[in-house]
């Protein structure tokens, strides 16, 4: 298949734009969440978004819809467990998680073709996004790479260093907050690109691969980007090519630069 | 003038109490070694200060300022106790870490000017860690990590410092020229330290202020007038 016959495609096109939005989005953002050991958030809430979809679909509204408020919830949920109660971020996650899923699984065993629907969003499938969908991508990532750029020392400090950053008069509590916020808005927008229960590896992978190699926490940031978007970008290209599921791809383009990183750094697994 | 006043200051952690009735004040040019058994509220107190601990009773003023009120962080250098707070794992050179310590008096949006940097560069050089600057915090030594952090506390050029049991990971050498670093700075910059330690011996030796905690205040003063309790 010519790939450049492929490129006049207009759907082509909006997978390609929307896709570099969205790995640059979930890099950046998985970079503070991975050094805050909330890798996993990522994954409990599109777990969530599961249980929401599911729900969207039982009452005949537009999933997406139903899942961007529940999954805010779901976030501001979990930020409040790790944060009032005696346990650990990861736990709370768990447990919001498997609320998310348990729900999903009962709205599908009490309802009739419902399988097929939900199925689509388990994988997701970024060749079939709409233009409002790839326009929610575009002012999104923007606005929060943005707000990254304007509001970077804070963000680094507050991963550092959360107690002497509140020494410096930083409100970490809003940071974190906002960090949640928009990792619950990034999951949502992710899972009709790469599904379910692929959009924790765009959150993770890059930003990893990045931490082994870079020195310092700007060049961290800018190569966990660039790491993701270049690995989105080959996804695609290479699912057209060869005829794969795209959002599989992408994650196992993800995988195979990781692995090419820690080759390079001689890193023995 | 009194840089900290604390009155009646109670601190409860669930059905712990930290602090009781703690009252004491401390002028600028004072230099304080704050000691006590363990869990007798050393760090819970420095917090407090610093606002991270939320207090049950009681008031705190620093410059003149209730704390609710007080903004001007800028004026307050800190040190964490080693390895509680920062995270270590975050991929940031020595050089970006120490700018950190000058955000508290900046304004959004927050970024460095060249005169910053300068001052970072100036710091790096008195405390001879210049070849540390482009170094991973990762990859550092406890005492490397700990001049660092240092460096970041002092970096914004504070009237007050409060720093938690600052010689722990130093070695004797190190430890003496931190000290040597500390005296320079109170005697002639009139810095007012707070610096939180279990020895009490260098408190004798360094400070010219005791205070000694066991969930309240058992004695404010002179180091040459204190009997240790039992």
């Amino acid at each position: 298949m010519d790939l450049f016959v492929l490129l006049q495609y207009s759907f082509v096109q909006q997978a390609f734009v929307a896709g570099i939005c969205v790995a640059a989005l979930c890099a950046a953002i998985g970079l503070f969440l991975i050094l805050r050991k909330m890798s996993l958030i990522g994954d409990g809430l599109s777990h969530v978004s599961f249980g929401a979809i599911a729900l969207g679909l039982f009452f005949g509204v537009f999933p997406l819809y139903v899942a961007l408020p529940v999954t805010l919830l779901a976030a501001f949920f979990i930020l409040q467990l790790s944060q009032k109660t005696k346990m650990y971020s990861d736990a709370a996650i768990a447990i919001v998680s498997s609320l998310g899923v348990a729900l999903g699984v009962i709205l599908v065993s009490v309802s009739s073709g419902l399988n097929l629907s939900l199925f689509s969003y388990l994988f997701g499938n970024i060749l079939t996004i709409t233009s409002f969908e790839v326009y929610c991508a575009i002012f999104f990532a923007a606005a929060t790479l943005i707000a990254i750029i304007l509001f970077y020392q804070d963000l680094f400090y507050a991963t550092f260093d959360p107690e002497s950053a509140r020494a410096a008069g930083i409100k970490v509590e809003w940071i974190n907050l906002a960090l949640v916020l928009v990792t619950a808005l990034t999951v949502v927008l992710a899972v009709r690109m790469v599904g379910v229960l692929l959009v924790s590896a765009l959150l993770v992978i890059p930003p990893v691969g990045a931490l082994q190699v870079s020195r310092g926490f700007k060049q961290t940031l800018a190569l966990s980007v660039a790491l993701a978007v270049g690995a989105m970008v080959a996804g695609i290209f290479l699912s057209l090519l060869i005829d794969l599921p795209t959002g599989a791809t992408i994650v196992v383009v993800n995988f195979a630069v990781f692995c090419g990183i820690l080759a390079l750094k001689k890193i023995p697994i | 003038m009194p840089i900290i006043s604390v009155k009646n200051l109670s601190v409860v952690y669930g059905q712990n109490q930290a602090l009781q009735n703690v009252s004491f004040e401390v002028n600028a040019g004072d230099y304080v070694g704050l000691t006590g058994p363990n869990g007798a509220g050393k760090t819970t107190l420095a917090k407090t200060l610093l606002g991270l601990v939320q207090k049950q009773s009681g008031s705190i003023n620093l410059f003149e300022k209730d704390l609710r009120e007080f903004r001007d962080w800028r004026k307050i250098g800190y040190l964490p106790q080693k390895g509680s707070a920062y995270n270590s794992l975050v991929p940031a050179t020595s050089g970006e870490i120490i700018r950190l310590g000058l955000l508290g008096g900046k304004k959004f949006p927050k970024r460095f000017s060249k005169n910053d940097l300068a001052i970072v560069d100036q710091m790096l050089d008195s405390l001879n860690i210049r070849d540390l600057a482009d170094s991973l915090f990762s990859e550092l030594s406890g005492g490397q990590q700990q001049r660092v952090i240092l460096a970041r506390a002092l970096v914004s050029n504070p009237q007050l410092l409060i720093l938690d049991e600052p010689t722990t990971a130093l070695d004797p050498k190190s430890r003496d020229n931190f000290f040597s670093l500390l005296e320079t700075l109170n005697k002639e910059n009139r810095v007012t330290i707070i610096y939180i330690t279990h020895d009490l011996s260098s408190i004798g030796t360094h400070a010219n202020k005791l205070l000694y905690i066991d969930k309240e205040v058992v004695y404010y003063g002179n180091f040459s007038d204190f009997k240790e309790p039992d």
